[in-house]
C-alpha cells in the first residue's frame, strides 16, 4: 500500500541510487585506474632500468670483450692473464707508457667493475696489474 | 454500492457515470498510436475542469477510448471505506459490454446492462419484471485493465517522476559504462605489466626487483665514478708530466706524479683541487701525490 501511495517518489529513489552506485562504481574504477597506472608506471621504469642496467654490467658477452683487453700486447709482458668465476686477474711487466694507456682506455670502456688497478713505473716502462669482475 | 470496511486489495470495475467512452474507427494498428490520440479523440467531450486519464481498448475493428477522472473515482471509493491504494486494477464496463446482455444489479434501482452494444446504467423501472438478473462475479474480469491509486499522494507526479528517474538512469547508465572502461583499462595495464615481466621472472616481485636495482644502481653509480676519476686524472698528465704509479682500489685511489719544473708541480696541484682531490708534494723532487675517496 505505502509502495503504490508513494510509487512516483520511489521511482525517482530508485533512479537515484542507482545513479549513486553508478557513481560509487566509476569512482572507485578511476581511483583503481590511478593506482594501477602508477604501479604499472613504475613497475615498468623500474623493470626497463634493472633490465638495462643488467644488459650493461652483468652482460654475458662481456668476457669475449675482456679477452681483448691484452691485444697488442707483447706476450712476453704479460706476467699473469687469468678469467676465472667472472673475473679478471691480470699483470703485466714492462709496458711502454702507449700501452698502459691503452689498456687503462679498454678497462674504462668495458662495463666491469674495477677492483684493483696498478700502475707502478720502472725506469722507462710500467708494471701494471688489474683485478676486475662482471 | 454496499461500504467496505476492508484492507485488502481490490479489482474495481466501474459502471459508466465514472468514465466517459467514445469510439473511433482510426487507421493506427497499434495500441500505443492509438493511446497517444486518446486526448485528441475525446478533448471535446469533457469538462474543461477535472484532470481526466485515458484508456484504450479495441472493440472488434474500432478503437474505444476511455476517460476517467481518478480523483472523482477515489473520493467515490473513499465514501464506500476503499482508499485507492488498495485498488490494484481499474477496469471498465465498456470492457466486457457483452457480458451485460443479462443485466446486473447495481442497486435496488439501477441495473448494468448492454444497450446497442454498449454497457450502460439503466432505471430498474424500465425492465420488465421478469426480467432475470445475473451475478457480478470474477468471470466479468477482463484480461487488461488500468492501474490505479498509484501514487495518488506523491508530490511529483507521474510524468515528472518517469522523466527525472529516466535523467538519473542515463546518468548511472553512463557511470556504469565509464567505470567498465576503466576496469577494462586496468586489466590492459595489468596484462601489460604481467607480459613485461613474463620475459624476467626474478623481477616479477616487488622485493626482488628492488634488491635487484639496488645492486645495480650501487654497481653503476660506483664504477661511473671510478671512470670519472680515471678520466680526471688524465688530464692532470700535463705534457712533460709522468705517472710514476697508480693505485685505484675499492674506496680509494691514489696517483703520483713527477713533473719536470716546480711550475707544473704548482698547476697540477691546483688543478688536482678544482676536482676537489687532495693534493700534496711526495718527497724532495718534483712529486706530487693526489689522492681521494671513490
Amino acid at each position: 500500500m505505502i509502495w503504490k501511495r508513494y510509487q512516483n517518489e520511489a521511482i525517482v529513489l530508485l533512479a537515484f541510487v542507482l545513479m549513486a552506485v553508478g557513481y560509487l562504481y566509476k569512482s572507485s574504477s578511476a581511483d583503481n585506474l590511478d593506482q594501477i597506472k602508477a604501479e604499472a608506471a613504475l613497475s615498468a621504469t623500474e623493470a626497463g632500468e634493472i633490465i638495462a642496467l643488467k644488459k650493461q654490467w652483468g652482460n654475458e658477452k662481456l668476457t669475449e670483450s675482456v679477452k681483448k683487453i691484452n691485444l697488442n700486447i707483447a706476450p712476453g709482458k704479460i706476467k699473469q692473464f687469468s678469467i676465472k668465476s667472472k673475473k679478471l686477474q691480470a699483470s703485466f711487466r714492462g709496458l711502454s707508457d702507449k700501452e698502459m694507456n691503452g689498456i687503462i682506455l679498454k678497462l674504462q670502456n668495458i662495463a666491469v667493475q674495477i677492483v684493483k688497478l696498478g700502475v707502478k713505473r720502472k725506469g722507462e716502462s710500467y708494471n701494471m696489474e688489474i683485478v676486475c669482475k662482471w | 454500492m454496499q461500504p467496505v470496511n476492508s484492507s485488502e486489495a481490490f479489482d474495481i470495475m466501474i459502471s459508466p457515470q465514472f468514465y466517459t467512452l467514445k469510439r473511433e474507427d482510426l487507421p493506427v494498428r497499434f495500441h500505443f498510436q492509438a493511446k497517444k490520440l486518446a486526448s485528441s479523440v475525446l478533448e471535446n467531450l469533457l469538462p474543461e475542469e477535472g484532470n481526466y486519464e485515458h484508456y484504450v481498448f479495441k472493440e472488434e475493428d474500432l478503437w474505444a477510448f476511455v476517460a476517467y477522472d481518478p480523483e472523482e473515482i477515489g473520493r467515490f471509493l473513499q465514501s464506500r471505506g476503499i482508499s485507492a491504494e488498495q485498488v490494484s486494477k481499474l477496469y471498465f464496463a465498456q470492457q466486457v459490454s457483452e457480458k451485460f446482455n443479462t443485466p446486473v444489479l447495481l442497486d435496488e434501482n439501477t441495473v448494468l446492462s448492454n444497450v446497442q452494444h454498449t454497457a450502460t446504467v439503466v432505471p430498474r423501472i424500465l425492465l420488465p419484471e421478469e426480467t432475470r438478473y445475473q451475478n457480478f462475479d470474477t468471470t466479468f474480469k477482463p484480461k487488461a485493465g488500468a492501474s490505479f491509486g498509484v501514487g495518488m499522494h506523491s508530490i511529483i507526479g507521474k510524468k515528472e517522476a518517469w522523466i527525472i528517474g529516466a535523467i538519473f538512469l542515463i546518468f548511472a547508465l553512463m557511470f556504469a559504462v565509464e567505470g567498465k572502461r576503466y576496469r577494462q583499462v586496468v586489466s590492459t595495464l595489468q596484462e601489460k605489466v604481467v607480459l613485461l615481466l613474463k620475459d624476467y621472472p626474478a623481477l616479477q616481485s616487488q622485493y626482488a626487483r628492488e634488491n635487484i636495482a639496488k645492486k645495480y644502481q650501487t654497481i653503476d653509480r660506483e664504477e661511473r665514478h671510478k671512470r670519472e676519476v680515471l678520466k680526471d686524472l688524465s688530464r692532470l698528465v700535463l705534457p712533460g708530466v709522468e705517472v710514476e704509479s697508480l693505485l685505484m682500489g675499492r674506496k680509494s685511489f691514489s696517483i703520483t706524479l713527477k713533473c719536470p719544473d716546480e711550475k707544473l708541480v704548482v698547476r697540477v696541484q691546483a688543478l688536482a683541487k678544482e676536482k676537489q682531490y687532495k693534493a700534496s708534494r711526495a718527497g724532495s723532487e718534483n712529486l706530487v701525490k693526489i689522492e681521494g675517496s671513490l
